[in-house]
């Protein structure tokens, strides 16, 4: 299954959940998603997301120079985004228990009976 | 920052980016691509998929962004239509507060309104004489009926939708507002048009076909008689003139149609006629004149038919003989 259209659904969540504990740069946090399976994502879209969750002031900002090489932007979480974090898992575990227990369980469908069809 | 350790290609790969950005303010482009070297630079020291679409990378880190796409987001209007039609809205009300605020405007603004009436009949003229200066001035007539008749209905109709009177109730308000610009608007070619026209009747009264004087003249009042005396100083009759062309020399003017020439002098009304002895149109060069008697005009003081004639009166019964004239004698000299 192309899991593509799930991810984005999910993104927000996913990259907020690597930077949880170190803050990272763009393709640092790319790297890490990946590390994590989330492989079918562009680094465009890493880096857009980061950008939306800034501006919606989930995450900081700063620049570092680096030497020998062009700067990098890192971000980190901050109390926003960590609250958004939380909700966000309760909401997927939540969700992802109703998806397994309906796939692993099909609920059976109520009986209908046909016209002229006997109890 | 520096860039000597970037590969060309991912510098210019970068700027591609930046230019499928570049309708963003420059604060979320910056956002959008601040390190965007740096990731990519990584990226291809390990080793992923080369540079691809960099309008596509640019779609892709707009879309994640949450930002519209392109085509969409477009350009903001130079103007704000919807702001300006809101000022536009209010300022009639923020021109009369700022006018009422301050008494001297106050005052002049209440001249100006007990006025109104004024500004009104000087629209309805000058609408209507912008609907037809250009035939007037055109036509070089004396202004006709109609037209004046025009004028005041033109008068009544602005002074009515002054008063907001004969107006459809949609356009109540926009219709006496258009005729005033356009009223406005037309009177400075209104007044070329009159001044031309003006010009062009005085023009008309001095020189035109119609008023030139015809006949003989002496300078400029027109000779309506001319007696002739001999060498001797005694009056002659039926003396027959010419000019140096050999044309007669007449006091009507050579296109002259009448059988009476008339008019009016000091003594009152007069009417001469050419001489028995060259009756008709072809005896006005024979002088004197004789005149219509007017002991026999009618009540009214005109001619009668077959009016009788008597002799003009001369200037003088006789002048001084010539001294040294060869006085003609039974025809011979």
């Amino acid at each position: 299954m192309d899991t593509t259209q799930l991810l984005k659904g999910v993104l927000d969540v996913a990259v907020l959940a690597v930077i949880r504990d170190d803050d990272g740069y763009g393709y640092d946090i790319v790297r890490r998603l990946r590390a994590a399976g989330i492989d079918e994502i562009g680094d465009a879209s890493v880096y857009g997301t980061l950008r939306r969750l800034f501006a919606a002031g989930m995450l900081t900002s700063y620049v570092v120079p680096s030497e020998g090489g062009p700067h990098r932007k890192y971000y980190g979480i901050n109390a926003q985004g960590r609250a958004m974090l939380a909700a966000h898992a309760a909401d997927w575990n939540r969700f992802a228990q109703t998806m397994s227990t309906l796939l692993d369980e099909p609920v059976a469908p109520a009986r209908v009976r046909k016209i002229g069809e006997n109890k | 920052m520096k860039t000597l350790s970037i590969d060309p290609a991912i510098l210019t790969f970068a700027a591609a980016v930046r230019n499928a950005l570049d309708d963003l303010p420059a604060d979320d482009i910056d956002d959008l691509t601040d390190g965007l070297e740096a990731d990519l630079s990584e990226q291809a020291a390990d080793g992923r998929p080369a540079l691809a679409d960099p309008v596509a990378y640019a779609d892709e880190l707009r879309a994640a962004a949450g930002l519209a796409p392109r085509a969409a987001a477009g350009r903001a209007p130079l103007i704000d239509l919807a702001l300006v039609r809101a000022n536009l809205r209010h300022a009639p009300e923020d021109l009369a507060r700022a006018i009422r605020s301050r008494p001297g405007l106050s005052a002049i603004a209440d001249l100006l309104i007990s006025m109104r009436p004024v500004w009104w009949t000087i629209r309805g003229l000058v609408l209507v004489g912008a609907l037809t200066i250009e035939w007037l001035a055109n036509s070089a007539q004396r202004v006709p009926l109609w037209l004046w008749i025009a004028a005041s209905v033109g008068v009544v109709v602005s002074v009515q939708w002054g008063r907001g009177r004969w107006l459809p109730t949609r356009g109540r308000r926009a219709i006496p507002f258009v005729a005033s610009v356009v009223a406005v608007l037309a009177i400075i070619p209104l007044y070329i048009g009159v001044t031309t026209y003006v010009s062009r009747q005085f023009a008309e009264v001095y020189s035109g076909a119609g008023f030139e004087p015809t006949g003989l003249q002496l300078d400029g009042t027109p000779i309506t008689n001319v007696f002739a005396y001999g060498p001797d100083g005694e009056l002659l009759t039926d003396v027959q003139l010419f000019d140096q062309e050999g044309n007669p020399l007449t006091v009507t003017g050579a296109d002259f149609g009448g059988a009476v020439l008339d008019g009016y002098n000091e003594i009152g009304y007069y009417a001469l006629i050419p001489r028995s002895s060259a009756p008709g149109a072809a005896g006005w060069n024979i002088y004197p004149l004789v005149s219509l008697d007017p002991a026999y005009f009618d009540a009214d003081g005109l001619p009668t038919a077959n009016n009788p004639t008597i002799e003009s009166t001369p200037p003088f019964e006789r002048t001084q003989p010539l001294v040294g004239a060869t006085v003609p004698d039974g025809g011979e000299k």
